[in-house]
């Protein structure tokens, strides 16, 4: 990590490295090219402005000298001349006149031939006299004639009047001037002498031969030699300069860099040409820039240096700061791991404490389990103790029946009470197992109550107990739960108020659904009260806790598994419901459970009422909320609902609505009221009306006993409270449509079981023989077969009706129950998809049945057999395999 | 000038024909083979001796040496048919007559060759914009060749100006000598006695102001007041020397011998003629008379000029090659011989050559500088040859009838010219080995067909170079051969005696018409050769014809093309013949007319083998 840290920093550091010497490369290299450019407009410019002086002096020279020509011809025209030597005799007089000698010049005349004359004579043919053919007055040119050794600048005035001097005519006047005096014009100290003139044709070529000599061009035609020049920027100077007098440039020759200027003197028909090179152009300049160069190239590298030692020293300070954020990172990880390490010692400490909590746990589960152990050894053994030593009184008294029948009646007591015992313990084992799961199904809650009622309200009755079942506020009838559990989980509390309660005491379920948290959830509360011995506050912290009961001298004699109430919340955890207990000593309990259930997507048929013509009802209850209770679940039904509190007022209510013509469509009674009761209330409706109205009544007592009676007085049906509308809309529509009553079977005269030959299949041999004998007490007969594979291969080969059903046991060798189911299905035979086939197994749970439907079976009935249980599971089945489908 | 659209038509089978020669001015320089230079020779005079003095410098390259018309009218043909020399030589200049074609030509004027002229000499061949694209050779001296010890003899000084020229000339005549001559058959003589004589006028004031405006181009006409007096003059002259349509007649060989046999005193010549046809010191080069010995001026002008085609240019090798020719051939050495190392006047620096013996007592007229040069374009020439000549025949007896006719012919040669004839079909000029110059062997061919000679053998450089096929004017078919027209002389010889002539011409040096290299070898028709070159120079080994050797013994008709100069000496008599006639018609003459006539040319055939 280090490393690619460093390497990052080094890559960096490079890249900045390389920016800073590129930036400065292509700084220095374009401040370079500016300081160039700037020098070479700074040595153009100069040499503009001294070629332009020069140009102004030598224009002016050369003015002058037409002047003192001109003042020449004049003097000339004054004179006489007889011959040609007082012609040469005047020139000479001239000349010292003028001083051209001191001006190293002289006077000539030309006669009409060409010839020269000056003060020494005459001279031949001007080589130049061809120049002078063009008709000018005047001509200015320089003259290499070989009379005149030399170059000369020649001003040639063309004579108006040619002068006679005997047979001679003089046609031109001449003054030449050594051309080399009037360099001091333009060889000027401002090119610092180094300077190579050219005096050119306005056309580039050279005007003169003389100057040539040792000059760096070398070419007749010097303009177009410079033209042609390395990094010349004019490649046509004659057109140049016909937009400007003067032009300077450079260019490169032979390695050297030089400077010129060209500037035109058009009047003259010539051109001046400066050549010098560049080390002598602006020299003062370019020596200040190259000083200043120097200065910012030694200011350029004391800044690099710097900028290296600042570079330097900023690495150090960053290997520095590196190492110190390295001792600093060691010191934090060093500090983290001390940190850690405390937490470690932390963490082990807390282990060890948790440990040590884990261990006392333990040691309390372990005494718990010992405790339960014991509990359960005290137990399991009482009703075992119990079974074995009654089992042994029978034997011995076997001669009197009525001793057998006490000794079988408390063996069965203890037999109950032991399985029961054995169910609990395999619950909540696999309840915490995590391998409980819910088995959810649309369900009626009012089937769950009224099951729950007609399993409780004998051991209430038992007891000598006052049990109400109240309900408030119901809305959803159908809802989504697993019924099994919810049944299991109210009648545990039902049960422990049932036990916990002395006798004659007041016991209490309501149901009631509380407003909805979500629309596809209702809210259903259960409240199960008594008035029963009561909780300790420290037991009802743990009364949840498997395996525990509270040791106390009055319930010790109770008998229980400390398991049911574990069991219970558990389950409910399970459903998502919460469960609370407020329990005072010697005063009662009660247990609250909230729970969600899904509302059952079963439409309730709304249009029963309307399809009946039922648009009023009367209900009748001293106790309001029962009334209320009824309106509400009433709600969206269409029919109205009207209530009294008491008979009378309910007797007057229906004259009334007779008498209003809103006859009430049935009237609904609660049996115990104040004042008149609901019988008599009944007699006097019908008596005072000619309708009849049905009459229910709405009672939580058992109403068989008033049955006859009420009937008498005019009631159509009996209706368990609490109200529910299903089980209302039910005996509304059963008083509408009265069917013939069928004939109750008695239980005590005939089996359902008689007569039938059961195919079985049982591996236990001592359970086949129990089965055997009591199916035998029920006039059934059977074949036992021992294993799946046995019972498949006995079906199979049974003729149709042989078998009116198969009791199958499901853990069996070979082949177990659930695989001989479905292989009975899969079989060719004519009966092998309707037979019954019930499971008939020790596997107790909601998972073991529903596995045993999944595989093919009817039904469930756990082992042991009660024989009870087994009848009315067979008439389920039976009823239901012979009810037409829909 | 001259010229009829016939140029598409040349110009493509001319670049056919440079293409199937191989013989391009770009020729490729790999060190074997050479570069390939093509040089126009002003005059056959320049075989003598120039030729093979540069061929000697330059080993390395061919040359293609071809003789051509000595008129800028020839090079404007040969520009407008692309298919200029790589070097021209040009004697009879003037920079009007140029000008229209300077851009085919290489500007010298930022050479180092030019750069070796005084500016004085330059001006004149300066164009405005600077330009220069000919420089002069050495200057000849024209003037009047004076036989000094026959006046002697006969009692006579030197005349020393106008009038005692005059009258020696009487006393000549009187005396039965023809006091001068001059080939005034020949144009340029015409044109320079005319002028010579009036130098003096023509130098003046005047003369030079009418000068500058007819060179400048603003007027073809002659200026009266210059120019009657001139013509008056000649007319003075040509009665008071005895000149008459006689002196129509004869050559500058002939006018030489009748001068050397003292038939004569007096002869328009110059120096570097006098010299070649070995004036000796008897004699003396004096100026043309003015009126007083000052006012006497040499006439004078430059013996050829040079140029390069602006082919040059194409690549600095290529233009190193020919300016370093060009130095070659205006070098001292290049000079000496020109002018066999005297009577020139050197023009550029670093030259110096020997003034002639005959111009000893010239001294202080050139000191100074009096020397007329002669004014040269093209229609001064034809002008001046038919205004003298009509002076001499008669025509014009007044300056003001010869001023005329001289102006209207100034002014009358501007119509476009016809067609006067088509080539069918083009040659190529450059030599091959394997069989020589297609372009000189089929106007060989077609002389003999011509004059109806069994055998006829001529120089390859009689003919101008390339033939393209195209129309032609009447003046552009004699631009085909060269320009002087050489001798043809028909004789009978045995096929040994041909051998032994052909034999000696190849090896003959220093002679008109001497072989320079292979460009420059003879040309046989009837017949075949086979030639060997070797360190020596070219040994003729065998003549062939009809597919076998020349029969030696037999006789055949022949016609032998070539310099008066190399075949009445002594080859001829060496060869035994001594019978002979010239033809009547001149080469050019004979191959012109016939093509007029709408004949072609006779094909070409394989003549030559090169060993």
């Amino acid at each position: 990590m280090n490393a690619e840290k460093n390497g990052g920093h080094a890559v960096l550091t490079a890249v900045l490295a390389g920016s800073l010497l590129l930036f400065t490369l292509m700084g220095g290299a374009y401040f370079m090219s500016y300081l160039q450019h700037q020098i070479f407009i700074e040595r153009t410019t100069q040499l503009n402005e001294i070629t332009s002086q020069v140009r102004v002096n030598l224009g002016n020279a050369l003015d002058s000298h037409w002047n003192y020509l001109t003042a020449a011809v004049n003097l000339l025209e004054t004179g006489n001349f007889e011959t040609e030597e007082a012609m040469v005799e005047s020139i000479g007089k001239l000349d010292q006149f003028l001083a051209t000698e001191h001006y190293s010049s002289m006077l000539v005349l030309l006669d009409s031939r060409g010839n020269c004359y000056d003060a020494e004579g005459k001279h031949g043919v001007w080589s130049d006299i061809d120049r002078l053919s063009t008709g000018e007055d005047r001509y200015t040119f320089i003259s290499d004639s070989y009379i005149y050794q030399g170059s000369y600048w020649a001003f040639v005035q063309k004579l108006a009047e040619p002068f006679h001097a005997g047979a001679v005519t003089f046609t031109h006047a001449v003054l030449l001037k050594d051309v080399y005096t009037l360099s001091e014009y333009y060889d000027s100290a401002a090119y610092g002498s180094r300077n190579e003139t050219y005096i050119l044709k306005s056309n580039g070529t050279r005007m003169h031969d003389g100057v040539s000599q040792g000059n760096t061009i070398q070419a007749y035609n010097v303009l177009k030699v410079l033209e042609g020049m390395e990094g010349q920027s004019y490649p046509d100077i004659q057109a140049a300069l016909e937009e400007t007098d003067t032009i300077s440039a450079n260019f490169h020759h032979e390695g050297r860099e030089y400077y010129y200027c060209v500037t035109s003197l058009a009047e003259y028909d010539t051109l001046l040409l400066f050549l010098i090179p560049a080390d002598f152009v602006a020299s003062g300049t370019v020596n200040m820039v190259g000083a200043v160069i120097r200065m910012l190239l030694i200011l350029s590298l004391v800044l690099l240096g710097m900028l290296a030692l600042v570079a330097a020293s900023i690495l150090r300070q960053q290997t520095s700061a590196q190492l110190i954020r390295q001792e600093q990172e060691n010191l934090r990880r060093q500090e983290v791991l001390n940190q850690q390490l405390e937490e470690s010692n932390a963490m082990l400490a807390r282990s060890k404490e948790t440990a040590e909590q884990a261990f006392q746990i333990a040691e309390e589960a372990n005494r718990a389990k010992s405790s339960f152990l014991s509990n359960m050894s005290h137990d399991i053994r009482t009703p075992m103790n119990a079974i074995v030593g009654f089992a042994a009184l029978l034997a011995r008294d076997a001669g009197e029946p009525d001793k057998v029948r006490e000794y079988t009646k408390k063996i069965t007591s203890s037999s109950q009470h032991l399985l029961g015992l054995i169910n609990d313990i395999l619950d909540i084992s696999k309840i915490e197992a995590g391998k409980t799961t819910l088995n959810l199904s649309d369900e009626s809650m009012v089937d769950l109550v009224e099951n729950i009622d007609s399993i409780i309200r004998p051991q209430m009755k038992a007891k000598g107990h006052n049990f109400e079942v109240h309900s408030r506020d119901l809305k959803h009838e159908h809802v989504v739960m697993d019924k099994l559990r919810l049944n299991q989980i109210l009648l545990n509390l039902l049960s422990n108020a049932v036990k916990y309660t002395p006798e004659g005491g007041h016991v209490t379920l309501t149901v009631q659904e509380l407003p909805q948290f979500a629309k596809q959830l209702a809210h259903f509360r259960f409240i199960v009260t008594d008035n029963g011995y009561g909780m300790t506050p420290e037991y009802v912290e743990k009364i949840f806790q498997a395996f525990t009961r509270e040791e106390d001298s009055v319930t010790n004699k109770i008998q229980g598994t400390g398991l049911g109430m574990a069991i219970t919340k558990n389950l409910l955890d399970l459903m998502g419901g919460k469960i609370t207990v407020e329990s005072e000593k010697g005063k009662g309990s009660t247990f609250t459970v909230d729970l969600e259930l899904h509302i059952s997507e079963h439409a309730i048929d709304q249009g029963f009422w309307m399809k009946h013509d039922i648009l009023r009802i009367l209900a009748v209850d001293d106790e309001e909320v029962t009334c209320q209770n009824i309106q509400m679940a009433m709600e969206g039904t269409g029919v109205e609902v009207d209530y009294t509190l008491d008979g009378e007022t309910a007797v007057e209510r229906v004259r009334q609505a007779r008498e209003a013509g809103r006859l009430y469509d049935i009237v609904l009674l609660d049996w115990k009221l104040t004042g008149i009761d609901g019988v008599e209330t009944a007699r006097r409706i019908r008596r005072e009306t000619l309708e009849d109205p049905p009459i229910l009544v709405l009672s939580s007592y058992d109403w068989p006993e008033i049955e006859e009676e009420a009937r008498e007085a005019g009631v159509n049906a009996f209706l368990s409270k609490p109200f529910f509308l299903t089980s209302f809309r039910q005996k509304v529509e059963a008083v509408l449509n009265p069917e013939p009553e069928a004939q109750p079977a008695d239980p005590g005269e005939q089996s359902i079981l008689q007569g039938m030959h059961i195919l079985v299949a049982e591996d236990n041999e001592i359970n086949a023989e129990i089965l055997s004998e009591l199916l035998d007490m029920t006039e059934a007969t059977c074949d036992i077969c021992e294993n799946g594979e046995q019972v498949v291969e006995a079906f199979a080969k049974s003729k149709p009706g042989q078998y009116r059903m198969i009791l199958m046991d499901v853990q069996m060798p070979v082949m177990n129950g659930y695989e001989a189911t479905r292989a009975i299905r899969d079989l060719d035979h004519p009966l092998a998809l309707s037979i019954p086939i019930i499971a008939m197994t020790a596997n107790a749970f909601a998972e073991d049945i529903r596995d045993a439907l999944e595989a093919g079976m009817n039904a469930h009935v756990a082992k042991p057999i009660d024989m009870a249980v087994l009848e009315q599971t067979v008439r389920a089945v039976l009823e239901s395999l012979e009810a037409p489908e829909e | 000038m001259r010229r009829v659209s016939r140029r598409a038509g040349v110009l493509l089978t001319l670049a056919a024909l440079l293409l199937l020669a191989g013989c391009g001015g770009n020729g490729q320089r790999d060190g074997t083979e050479g570069e390939t230079v093509t040089i126009a020779l002003w005059s056959d005079q320049l075989t003598e001796g120039y030729g093979q003095y540069l061929q000697r410098t330059f080993p390395s390259v061919d040359f293609q040496f071809y003789v051509a018309t000595n008129s800028a009218d020839f090079y404007r043909f040969k520009e407008q048919a692309e298919d200029l020399p790589d070097i021209l030589t040009l004697r009879r200049f003037s920079l009007n007559d140029v000008s229209p074609w300077r851009d085919a030509l290489a500007d010298l004027s930022d050479s180092e060759l030019a750069n070796t002229f005084p500016q004085a000499y330059l001006r004149s061949y300066t164009y405005s914009d600077g330009t220069v694209n000919w420089l002069p050779a050495c200057g000849e001296i024209d003037s009047i060749l004076v036989n000094r010890s026959l006046l002697e003899e006969n009692g006579l000084d030197i005349p020393a100006n106008y009038q005692e020229f005059l009258d020696v000339c009487a006393a000549l005549r009187e005396k039965g000598i023809r006091p001068f001559r001059s080939n005034f058959g020949a144009d340029y003589t015409c044109m320079e006695v005319l002028q010579g004589l009036s130098a003096s006028r023509l130098a003046s004031q005047e003369g030079r102001e009418w000068r500058q405006l007819y060179e400048s181009g603003q007027t073809d006409q002659l200026s009266g007041e210059v120019w009657l007096p001139v013509f008056q003059r000649m007319l003075d002259f040509l009665d008071q020397a005895g000149l008459g349509p006689a002196d129509l007649e004869g050559s500058t060989a002939d006018l030489f011998t009748a001068y050397q046999n003292r038939e004569c005193a007096m002869i328009r010549a110059t120096c570097g003629e006098a010299g070649f046809y070995g004036v000796g010191a008897e004699s003396v080069m004096m100026p043309y008379y003015g009126d007083s010995p000052e006012d006497s001026w040499y006439l004078t002008y430059p013996a050829f000029q040079v140029a390069a085609s602006a082919r040059a240019e194409e690549s600095p090798e290529r233009k190193e090659l020919i300016f370093s020719i060009m130095e070659a051939m205006l070098s001292q050495e290049g000079l000496r011989h020109v002018a066999n190392g005297q009577n020139m006047i050197a023009y550029n620096r670093g030259v110096e050559l020997e003034r002639s013996p005959l111009l000893s007592g010239a001294g202080p007229l050139l000191e100074a500088n009096q020397l007329y040069i002669r004014l040269a374009s093209s229609d001064m020439f034809s002008a001046s040859q038919k205004v003298v000549q009509g002076m001499l025949a008669g025509t014009y007896t007044d300056a003001r009838s010869a001023f005329d006719a001289f102006n209207e012919a100034m002014g009358g040669g501007g119509a476009e010219a016809t067609a006067a004839a088509r080539i069918e079909t083009g040659y190529a000029y450059a030599f091959e080995p394997g069989g020589g110059s297609p372009a000189a062997s089929a106007v060989m061919n077609t002389l003999r067909e011509e004059l109806g000679t069994e055998l006829l053998a001529g120089q390859s450089v009689n003919v101008a170079g390339n033939i393209a096929a195209g129309d032609y004017t009447r003046e552009e078919l004699d631009f085909l051969t060269m320009g002087e027209s050489v001798d043809i002389l028909l004789c009978t010889m045995t096929g040994e005696q041909l051998f032994h002539y052909l034999s000696s011409v190849l090896t003959a040096s220093g002679r008109r018409g001497s072989v320079i290299n292979d460009s420059a070898l003879y040309v046989s028709s009837g017949f075949e050769m086979e030639v060997r070159r070797t360190e020596e120079g070219y040994v003729l080994e065998e003549l062939r014809r009809d597919g076998g050797k020349l029969d030696r013994a037999r006789t055949y008709s022949v016609a032998l093309l070539g310099s008066e100069l190399m075949m009445h000496g002594d080859l001829l008599a060496a060869a035994g013949i001594t019978d002979y006639e010239e033809a009547e018609t001149p080469f050019k003459q004979l191959v012109a007319e016939r093509l007029a006539e709408g004949k072609q040319l006779a094909p070409p055939t394989d003549y030559i083998t090169l060993h």
